[in-house]
């Protein structure tokens, strides 16, 4: 492979990193509205 | 206001103005319903959670664009109380059913009465089940001052049909009157 084909490689690499990157944290940082089992009476 | 849309909100500071977390998850308990603290998420969309949580204790104020708290010393390690643990379990998706067996919806929120304290008084209800109306295809219904909130389905009194709103605007007057109306029957 010549440099140039090196090069859009490791391009192709870097973006799917971050992409998987993205949707983890994406994933992670998703919340909701969840009842704890442990909770207590408010204040 | 609907617990949903408190998550995403940013906890800010009232000592020196900083915007130091976002909610994540908005906890309650199981028994009653109370808001008892949020799960929060670092700021920056490539930021995770957080490990501390914020306890109700700690918020000053639940505003409409921020959850204020005094300091940052608000914010404590997770625990098991405010903090959603291994038992923790999303509410929205659960099956709402009357006594006489007729399926109202699924939980889409949870509406929730602040002052002191912060409580769940009824249910943002949608899916199949759900005529599209005036308001969409969302409906509110009120909650019995004594019930446990779970993540299965949840039973409610058949009387509460009657109580039904398409939307947010007037749905107080409609819990005091369907809280009085299970006084009185029981």
């Amino acid at each position: 492979m010549d440099w140039v084909s090196w090069v859009v490689l490791a391009v192709a690499v870097l973006v799917i990193i971050f992409v998987v990157f993205a949707l983890i944290q994406r994933r992670r940082r998703s919340g909701g509205i969840v009842v704890n089992r442990k909770g207590r009476r408010g204040r | 206001m609907r617990a949903g849309e408190i998550a995403g909100r940013p906890v800010v500071t009232l000592d020196t103005a900083e915007d130091i977390a976002e909610v994540k998850d908005v906890v309650f308990s199981h028994d009653h319903g109370y808001l008892v603290g949020f799960t929060l998420n670092k700021r920056g969309w490539l930021s995770g959670p957080m490990k501390e949580t914020l306890d109700w204790s700690g918020v000053r104020a639940l505003g409409p664009d921020a959850v204020m708290v005094a300091s940052g010393d608000a914010l404590a390690a997770r625990d098991a109380e405010s903090g959603a643990t291994g038992d923790a379990e999303d509410v929205v998706g659960g099956r709402v059913i009357t006594d006489s067996g007729r399926e109202l919806g699924v939980v889409t929120d949870l509406v929730v009465e602040v002052d002191e304290q912060a409580r769940v008084v009824g249910y943002e209800i949608g899916g199949a089940t759900v005529e599209e109306g005036p308001g969409g295809d969302r409906r509110y219904i009120p909650l019995p001052e004594t019930f446990a909130v779970s993540s299965s389905a949840l039973i409610v009194p058949a009387s509460v049909t009657g109580f039904i709103r398409d939307d947010l605007s007037g749905f107080g007057s409609a819990v005091d009157e369907f809280r009085a109306q299970l006084e009185q029957t029981s």
